[in-house]
Formats: C-alpha cells, structure tokens, sequence
C-alpha cells in the first residue's frame, strides 16, 4: 500500500511540475506583448528567435551577447518587439522540433546556426514557405531557399595554405592538424588547404592528424604527431584550439618555433605575442562573432521588404604579426574569441543596402 | 529394463568433489526416493540428469540410449520434467504463460492468451490449482508457484517426472494434490524421482530408496525392506562422535585437550588483549558499562519484525552459547541475521548490553562488534576474484594501517596479519596472493570466518556455515565456533541441517512462517523434536 | 486525477479471491493490468491540455501530421530499445545504428526508396545480430557490447557519408512530413510498427523474450534456448532502430553521421519512463510508444513557454527523474 501512495504523491509532484512550468510560460506570455505598443514605427515590431545547436561554447556565448546588444537598439528603434534564444544542445532532432514549434508560434524572424548542413533544409524551408524570413549563420544549410550569412571555410583554408606555402618558400614539411573526421567545416577548411598546397610541390604533408577542437585532446593528439616528425618546418593547423596545442608543444619541448596557422582564439594569440620575439610568425583569420549581428539585420531589413542577397559571403580577416596587438586582449581568458567590431556601414553593405 | 540408469558419475566443483561414482536406476512405473543430508549431492546428481549441468566421468543412460548432447531442451523433448527447489517461473508471465514455458502451443505460428489459458485450465486443475490462468505467476504464493512448477512438468507429458524438494512450501492438502499426481503417473507407467527432507512423505510414496551420502551411493533398499532408523543409521554414516565439540557447559579436560589438534583461536594472548581493547573502549566512549563478555545477554531482541519475513521474534544472545535458528528451508530465519547485521530494515527492540541500539546499516553492527557471514560466500562474504590477502587485508584496514598515518597499507603488517589467519585457521592456500575463487568451499569458509577475527567480535552471526562443505572442514568448523564461543562470543547460526543444529547449538529456535515457534535447549534439543516442529509449525510436546 | 490512487487502492481486495472474475473488479484489474499504461495516458491528456493553450492548432490535421513526423524516430528508437531490455540487456549503440541506417538510406534513396530501405534495414538488423551475438556467446555484458559497438558503427557509417549530404526524393519528404493524402503517414507508421509487435509478442519468440528477460536461468532450465532468442532481440531492435533511421532521413531530406547520438539515451529514457524494467522482463510496447511521445511533446511544451534555454534543459530533467522516479519505484514494488 504504502508503495502505491508515493507512487500517487510523486505522480501527483510531476505533475505539480507540468503545471509550474506551465505558469512560468504564461508570465513570460504576457510580458513579450509589452513590446508592441512601444513605438509608432509603420512596419510592426518583429518577433524574432534564435534556434542555435550549442548554447555553452564561449564563441556562442560571445555571439550569443552581440546579438541581445543589437537587439537592443533595435527594440529601442522599435523593430523589434520579442527576441528569444532556443538551445538544442546538439541534438539536430531536436532543432528542428524548435523550428517548428517557432513556425507554429508565428515568429516573424528566425536565424539558426545550424546543427546540421542538410538535415535541417525540409523544416527551414517549411519556414521559409510559411512567409518567416529565415537567416542562417556560421553554421550553413544547404538549402538555397533561405538567406545565409558565412564565411567560406574553403577560402579560410585556401588563405592559411597559400600563406604556409609562401612563408616556407615553398618547400619542407608540415603536419596538417584539422578538425574531427566528418565535421562539414573540417573537411571543407582542409579542401581548401590542399587545394592551394598543391601549387607548392616541395611541400610534403608528413602527418594529418584529427582532433576535436579542444585544447586537451588536441595537445595530445599533436604531440605523437610531433614525436614521430620533429623535424616539420610548419603546421597547418586549422582551428584556434588546435593551434595553440601546437604552439604550447613546441615552447614546452624547447623545439624550433615554426610557422603555425591560427585563429583568433586568445590563448593562442597571447602565446604568439609572447613568443613573437623569438621568431614565431603567424597568420590568423576568425569566424567573426558579428555573423549573428549580420544575419539579424539583414532579417530585419527584409522582413520590412528590402530585398537582401541571398548568400552574404563575409570577408574573413586577416590577424598578422603587424595588427596582432589591435586583436590580443592579454586580460581576458584564453578561451575567447577577440574581434575588432564590424562598422555599421560596413554590415549595410554587406546587406545590399 | 531401466527408464534411468546412472552409472559410476562423478563430478566435481573446483577441486570438490561433490559426487563420488554414484550409480542408481529408475524403473519403468517407479518411484525412487533420493535421501540424504544437505549437500550430499541429490540436487546435483538430478541436474546431470536434466541437463543443466555434465558429468565430469560415467555414464547416465536414458531409455536404454547414453545421453548425447544433453540440455535442458532435449531432457525436456524426451520427457523429463522436472520441479526444483529452485524456481523456474519468470514471475512476470502469466500462469498460463508459465505453464507452456518454452514449448508453447501455437496456432499457424500465433499464440492466443484465451488460448492457452484453456489449455491450461486441464493441467492446473490436476495438481489441486484453483487460479485464474491470466494471473501474473509472481502474484501467487509460494506454495501455488510450485503447483504451477508441477503443471508445467506435466505439461509435456513425462515419462520421468523429478520432484527436488516439490513439497517444502506446500500445505497438507497441496502435498496430496502432488501426490495424487504421482499415484497417477506410476498407474500409467511412468516414473518419478522424489527428494524431500520430510522422511514421512517419502516413506508413504515411494517403491526404492537410495541414500547418498557425501555424494556416494550408500545403499538403495525397497521400501517395504527397511525402516526409518535404517535410512537415517544410512544417512548420517559411520558415528563421528567427534563431529561435534562438547556443549557449553560441559567443557573439560577433554575440550582442553583437543585444542592443539584444532586450531587455537583466539589464543590466550588474544583474549588478553580483546579484554584490554575492550577496557580501552569502555574507558573512551563510557558506552559499555558492562565488561565485553561477562557471560550474560549480549543481545537482547524483542518483536524483531522485518516485513513480509519474520514478525515478533524474541532473541537472546548470550557470551559463551550458540544458538540456532532452525525450521524448514525460508521460515525467515536468513532476514533474523540480517536484521541484526543492519542489511534490512527491521522494527522491534534491540538491546546490546542492557541499552536500546539501532542497527540501521552493516556499518552500526560493526561498530558494536557485530560479524556477519553469509550464506552466499561468493556474492556477500568474499570478494571472490580478489586474493585472499586482499580479502583478509580489506575488513581490517585499522591492522594493517597502523598509526593511520595517510591511511596507507604496512605491507609488513598485513603480511603478518594474513600469514597469522591462514596458519590459525589452517587454510588451504597455494599463497597469500590465490584468489579466493579458486579455493574449495570449505577454505572459502574459513577466508570468510577470518576476515571478521582481528576485529575481535562480540556477536557472530552465521548462516548455514558449513552448506557445501566436506565433512573433514565442517569439523573444524564446528570446533572454530565452539572456541570462540568459550572465548565469550555471543554465537548465532541458522541451518538447513538438523544434524548440525542438534549437534553444535546450546539452543535451537525452531521458526515457521516467521515466526519462532518452538525453543529447544538440553535434553529437549533433539533431531525427532526439532523435525517435527519444523515440519508442523507447533510446539512439540511429548 | 485525485481519484486514481483510490481506485487503485481497491484493487488488491481482488487478490484474495482468485480466479474471481466479478464485474466491478474487472475493469480495476483492467487498470492494475496496464498501470503504465493509464498512468502516461493520464500524464498525456493533461500536457496535450496544456499544449493545447500554447498552440491553439493542436487537434487539426496538419499538426497532428507535423508532430507524429517529428516524433516518429523517437517513437521507433525507443521500441528498439525497449526490445532488448526486455530480454534484459540495453543497446548503447542504437544511436549509432540509426545514424547508419540513416546514412544509408540517404546515400541509396535516389537509385530506388524501396532498395534504399531494404538496405539500410539489412545493415541495422545485421548490427543488431552481432551485438547478439557477443552478448550471448561472448557472454560479455550488453552494456560494453553495445559502448564499443557503438564506435565501430559511428566509424563504418562516416565510412559511407563523410560528410552530411545524400538526398531523399523531396516528393516523399513532403508526403512524410506535410502528409499524404490528407494521410498522417508516421502515424501509420506507428500503427502498423505496433500490430507488428502485437503479432511478435503472441509467437513462441515473443513469449520467449519475456521469459528471457524475467528469469534467464528458468527459461534456460525450461528448454528455451536463450541464445537464440537473445539474438533475435537485438535483431529485431535492429527492425525499429532502421525504421528510426529511416524515417530520419526522410524527414530531414538527407543523411547525417552526427544526428544519432542523442536517440541512445532518449529512448533509454523513454523506455524507462514506460516502465520497462531495466532487469528484463517487464514492459509493455504500447507504453513505450506513449512514453516517447511524452517526451517529445514535454520538450516541445518547453519551448513554448518561452523558459530561458538552460532553465529548459534543468526542468526537462526534472520531470523525467521525478516520472522515471515514479515508474523505477513502481516497478521495483510489484517484482517484490
């Protein structure tokens, strides 16, 4: 007997639960309408969302703020009225059970940062149809039914390449340090790499390792790699984790300091200002946390009825050993992703204003 | 001609060997009884039959043809069925389910609920079982569960039917029903093997009687040809008047001077020592007003009730005297002895030494010098895939860290901690570092026994303490206890054997159904008393 | 709500008559019978009346078809899953497994949907034969079987898709995900997938699988040849879990190697919550369909509310410890 009560008191505390957080969503209901009677802007206050496949990682953390601060000045301008942030966690299912359910709660904008680059084309296509103005960023779709805004990794690649090829005068050998194995961005970055290795015969690749973009594993993963070939002249390394591993391999072994290709990850930006005196030499480029900032005004533009590029290819910069002081920011933690603002006639461009 | 014929088998469990040439045979239209203690190898003898376990050498022939390739599916497809102690039910199918297990009948590959329970409407009514055949087997008592375990040997139609302690949870009138069905089966010409530890019963059913004993065949009789002192002078062997150490109380010279043959333990330094432990403790913490073993109530158990096992039981544990907890086989005498060790929960009054105690967890007892060793030394006693230094070392970690500086183990200590157990308790080890797995029961005892000593118990609490072990070990066993007893420990064990009972404790609480329903002691305390009450769950008064 | 625990309360009066069979009684062993099975409807009504305040478009066919599209893996993952826990084992590489099916589903479906399918079920099927395989003859325990498992499928099915792509024929995307017909074809799905367990669970395998997993050695000893069946547990996992991946591809229009993982710990959580016991043996299919369908809808309910993301993710396991807690506590006091 006494089983069968807690089984009813606890039945009874889920559903306690159920109710409590159903109430918490009626008060957060209620307080979203607040927005709309704020300005007298002709085109109505927008309801946006942001359906994104990891919230916690310090990059999407950093866009995660430039995109409330946008928002708002945009509330403050009266476009926008309602702005929520969705988490699927990395699970791709369920970023498209929050797409849908943004279709079904009629949001006017949605961005994503995709979890996937093609499983996602039916649901953000359903949107598109449905007359939601959907922009995609950082992490694309495939889909051509909607606008995305990016870097184009192939490029990343073929710039890191071309400047390795060049600072090596062409010959000697490196260890090519990519991301895991079947990740969209890995595998184009390092196509593009190879793409522009190739104009540089005397270049051999004595190693491809694959590691997570953590510091951890990559520090392990680069250190057999090294141990098997000490006498690399360079690495490709196509991530800001992986090349400050390497960077930290190197300086701990007491090894030669050669060339490394980055990102600006400030960990390996502070070591490189560190050891730029002693001969170590870099070329850097970033996915700029602005993306977010681009894809929202360049939804916010075209739900008021401009017309808007469909792919808005963002130019990727450039961090050398000449403006690296402007990037480095010694202050903050190693796990952040520093970056000069984009000005705003700069985004306007960029969106065919 | 034989429907079984069991020929010279022998088989043997990690170096012990449980069955010693036995040879036997079933006839057509006959029921043979199986007698013997508890481990003399019925059940295992019965297995090689089923096809749950091979003989290690002989032969076993069935229907005139040697068994080839033997498993529970063939024995099951050549019709033997068998009811075991064990059960084989899956508590979550429903009768009906379990009735068919394995071999259920299908329509064009469908097998349809209402269906079965139709057919097996027939077979339950055969063994007296009036239940719903929808029922989950797990709702029923134990007793139905074995009716159900019946039916569903009859279920194939056997030729050999094997009863393995069938009866032990029936009632009178469900052992009718069963017998009922064995009258059946030999009118129609076929045979059943019977094991059950009420003698009466076997005496009333079966045509033979064979006796095994320390997994030999002692003797088969027809039943009309012997008598019950006959089976039992079989049973129990050659008098071993040595078997057992003199009772409290009656210790004398002779005990004295048996004590180089059997290991001394605790030696009197020790007892020296326990006795300054135990003034240490009582000048620390004031919390035993008493001295460790003055002779009186150690323990003092009121109303002990452990749910859905035992209610009100009444125990008194006394320095110097072993007590027992006999009755037939789950009375709830295992849940007494984890109660008092802190593994289930209980309600009732305890008292150590005159003062209330709560034993809530294993880690109270021990703290109160409560040792326990349980029936199962390989799942609850040992760390059976550990040496037995690791599990000799590991309940005495404050010996073998000694100064508790950071808590790390003196390799020198634990050597001589574990050189010291084996040697006193005479354990037989290839070395310090073999694993406890690959000792013989009786040594995996011992292990079991001395990991507890160092730590000096008041109370020792021991269930079936010599199961599965040889005759030779149980000896030592049965004088390791008494020694400790006259040391000033509070002993209690429970027992399946009566023998054992009889002949070992100072005390018997004879329990059934949960509950102690008869107490023996002295002259009263003897096998014919402590059976009966066992069996009827009375008082034995004559 | 109130008044369930009353009803249940007298339903043991029933025990002390067996075999009795009165009128009143039996619809209170009705709902003893399927306690899990009334409990998560119960649990569903009420969030559907919740859902329904958020999405006033619940009970009309179009979202009924989008809902069952998007719940449909989930659905099906778990009914794998809940097959081999029935025969008292656990599949930690169902999310790989599915994820392999997926793949290849998405890389052959443009040479022929019906080939693709009979391929990528063949390859799930054949996974789950081998984690039989080991589990019964290796006799090594499911749970590393299925871990180190679940590696080997993750790499053979980067093997077959490196990167996310393959295509799906969009007129079947459209008809899975926006209906066919009028017809909410996952919903079919799960129809047909359920009469297909009904008619596995009355065959000599299914009762086998239930007495595999309630007392191995009593099934053993009963002339059941366990291998075999636990074997064909992990096999006919391996149907639900292709169908899972299957249904995945067409939904999403393409095949993803990373997509899987997730499936292995919700439909653990899933088959729990329906009350599948962990040690084998007990369970109902139908809950485990209701169950997974609580779950998706639960986490659908939270986004709607409009809860910060991580507040999302904190109550979303608070419900299923609190309702897992429920149904671990009921179980454990009805095998006692």
């Amino acid at each position: 007997m006494i089983g069968r009560f807690t089984r009813a008191v606890v039945t009874v505390t889920a559903l306690g639960t159920l109710a409590a957080t159903a109430a918490c969503g009626v008060d957060s209901g209620d307080s979203s309408g607040d927005g709309d009677g704020t300005s007298g802007a002709k085109s109505k206050a927008l309801k946006v969302g942001w359906s994104t496949i990891y919230l916690t990682p310090s990059w999407m953390q950093q866009t995660d703020k430039m995109i409330k601060d946008d928002v708002a000045k945009l509330k403050g301008e009266g476009k926008i009225a309602d702005y929520k942030v969705f988490n699927a966690n990395g699970d791709t299912s369920q970023q498209i059970a929050q797409i849908r359910a943004m279709i079904q709660q009629k949001y006017d904008v949605i961005l994503v940062d995709a979890g996937s680059s093609t499983a996602l084309n039916p649901v953000v296509e359903q949107a598109a149809n449905a007359g939601i103005t959907v922009v995609n960023f950082d992490s694309l779709v495939t889909s051509e039914k909607v606008v995305r805004v990016g870097t184009d990794q192939k490029e990343w690649g073929r710039m890191m390449g071309q400047w390795l090829g060049d600072k090596l005068g062409g010959k000697g050998k490196i260890i090519a340090f990519n991301g895991p194995a079947g990740v969209a961005v890995s595998e184009e970055r390092w196509q593009g790499a190879e793409e522009a290795l190739k104009k540089y015969p005397g270049i051999k690749i004595a190693a491809n390792v694959h590691s997570e973009y953590n510091l951890a594993p990559a520090a392990q993963a680069f250190a057999s790699a090294y141990s098997a070939n000490p006498d690399i002249d360079g690495v490709f390394s196509q991530g800001g984790a992986l090349s400050a591993a390497a960077l930290q391999t190197l300086v701990k072994q007491k090894k030669k300091l050669v060339p490394i290709t980055g990102e600006n990850y400030n960990g390996f930006l502070k070591l490189w200002q560190q050891h730029g005196k002693d001969g170590f030499s870099s070329l850097s480029t970033a996915q700029p946390n602005y993306l977010g900032v681009i894809a929202l005004r360049a939804a916010v533009a075209k739900a008021g009825g401009a017309s808007v590029p469909n792919q808005i290819m963002v130019p990727l910069p450039k961090i050398t050993d000449e403006n690296l002081t402007q990037y480095v920011k010694p202050d903050q933690p190693d796990d952040s992703y520093p970056i000069q603002e984009l000005p705003q006639p700069e985004i306007d461009k960029l969106i065919g204003k | 001609m034989a429907l079984l014929a069991v020929e010279q088998v022998s088989k043997s469990f990690a170096g012990n060997r449980v069955l010693d040439r036995v040879s036997f045979d079933v006839r057509p239209g006959e029921v043979l009884a199986l007698v013997g203690e508890n481990g003399a190898g019925k059940s295992t003898v019965l297995s090689l039959v089923t096809g749950l376990l091979a003989p290690d050498s002989g032969r076993i022939a069935y229907d005139g043809e040697p068994l080839r390739s033997w498993s529970p599916h063939r024995a099951r497809e050549v019709g033997i069925g068998s009811v075991h102690q064990e059960l084989s039910l899956n508590p979550h199918q429903t009768v009906a389910e379990n009735v068919f297990l394995g071999q259920w009948p299908s329509r064009r590959g469908l097998i349809l609920r209402r269906d079965l329970a139709r057919r097996a409407r027939p077979l339950l009514d055969r063994v007296g079982l009036d239940v719903d055949p929808l029922t989950r087997a797990g709702r029923l008592p134990l007793g139905q569960q074995q009716l159900v375990e019946l039916a569903k040997a009859l279920a194939s139609g056997p030729r050999l039917l094997i009863l393995d302690e069938a009866t032990s949870a029936l009632d009178d009138d469900q052992v009718r029903s069963v017998f009922a069905v064995v009258d059946e089966l030999r009118a129609a010409g076929s045979s059943v093997i019977i094991v059950s530890h009420r003698m009466g019963e076997l005496f009333a059913v079966s045509d033979r009687l064979t006796v095994l004993k320390d997994g030999e065949v002692m003797a088969t009789r027809e039943r009309a040809e012997t008598d019950h002192d006959d089976i039992v002078r079989l049973m129990i062997g050659r008098e071993l008047s040595d078997l057992f150490p003199p009772k409290a109380g009656m210790s004398g010279a002779d005990e004295l001077a048996q004590g180089d043959e059997i290991a001394a333990i605790p030696s009197e330094k020790e007892i020296a020592s326990e006795k300054a432990a135990a003034e240490d403790a009582t000048a620390d913490s004031a919390d035993d007003a008493e001295p460790a073993h003055g002779g009186g109530t150690v323990l003092r158990a009121r109303g002990l009730t452990v749910p859905g096992a035992c209610e009100g039981v009444d125990l008194d544990l006394e320095a110097g005297r072993i007590i027992g907890l006999g009755g037939l086989q789950g009375q709830g005498q295992r849940a007494v002895l984890r109660a008092l060790f802190g593994l289930v929960r209980h309600t009732g009054r305890i008292e150590l030494d005159g003062r209330p105690a709560r034993l809530a967890s294993p880690r109270e007892a021990i703290r109160h010098r409560i040792a326990y060793v349980p029936e199962d030394r390989k799942v609850e006693g040992l760390h059976v895939a550990q040496t037995v230094r690791a599990n000799l070392a590991l309940t005495n970690l404050d010996v073998v860290t000694p100064g508790r500086r950071l808590l790390t183990v003196d390799r020198g200590a634990e050597a001589r901690l574990v050189d010291d157990l084996v040697e006193r308790m005479r354990i037989r080890v290839t070395g310090p570092e073999q694993e406890a797995r690959r000792l013989s029961g009786g040594n995996q005892q011992k292990v079991a026994l001395a990991r507890w000593l160092p730590a000096k118990p008041r109370i020792l609490l021991l269930a079936e303490p010599t199961r599965g072990i040889d005759v030779g070990t149980k000896r030592e066993i049965y004088h390791l206890l008494r020694r400790l007893a006259d040391s000033g420990v509070a002993v209690l064990i429970t027992s399946g054997d009566t023998m054992e009972l009889v002949g070992l404790c100072d005390e018997v609480a004879v329990m059934y159904e949960g509950a102690v329903v008869d107490r023996l002691a002295g002259d009263g305390l003897t096998e014919e008393r402590l059976v009966r009450a066992s069996v009827t769950g009375t008082v034995a008064d004559d | 709500m109130t008044d369930q625990p009353v009803t249940e309360r007298s339903v043991p009066a029933r025990r002390a008559a067996p075999g009795g069979g009165a009128g009143a009684g039996r619809f209170g062993g009705f709902l003893r019978r399927n306690l899990d099975v009334t409990g998560l409807c119960a649990l569903l009504v009420i969030l559907l009346a919740v859902y329904s305040q958020y999405d006033s478009e619940l009970f009309t066919p179009s979202s009924i078809t989008i809902l069952s599209a998007q719940f449909l893996p989930l659905i099906l993952a778990a009914m794998g899953q809940s097959t081999v826990m029935l025969a008292g084992g656990i599949d930690l590489s169902l999310g790989a497994v599915l994820a392999l099916a997926m793949a290849v589903f998405a890389v052959r479906a443009e040479d022929g949907v019906a080939v693709a399918a009979v391929l990528a079920l063949a390859a799930a099927v054949s996974t789950g034969v081998a984690n039989g395989v080991l589990v019964a003859y290796a006799g090594l325990p499911p749970i590393i079987v299925t871990l180190a498992a679940s590696f080997l499928w993750g790499g053979v099915t980067l093997v077959v898709l490196p990167q996310p792509g393959g295509s799906v024929p969009s007129g079947l995307v459209d008809a899975y995900n926006n209906g066919w017909n009028g017809l909410a074809l996952p919903f079919v799905v799960v129809g047909v997938v359920l009469l297909l367990w009904k008619t596995v669970r009355t065959t000599r395998f299914g009762l086998s699988l239930y007495a595999v997993g309630g007392n191995e050695h009593g099934a053993y000893a009963s002339g059941i040849g366990t291998r075999t069946v636990k074997i064909g547990a992990y096999g006919l996992a391996g149907v639900f879990v292709g169908l899972a991946g299957i249904g995945l591809a067409i939904q999403t229009g393409s095949g993803d190697a990373t997509i899987g993982t997730p499936y292995t710990l919700n439909s653990i959580a899933a088959s729990v919550l329906a009350g599948v016991s962990f040690f084998g043996g007990v369970g109902q299919m139908r809950a485990t369909v209701l169950a997974a369908l609580l779950i998706g809808l639960l986490t659908n309910l939270l986004l709607f509310t409009g809860l910060s993301p991580f507040y999302q993710l904190i109550m979303q396991g608070a419900v299923l410890i609190v309702a897992i807690a429920v149904k671990t506590f009921a179980t454990r006091e009805r095998t006692d």
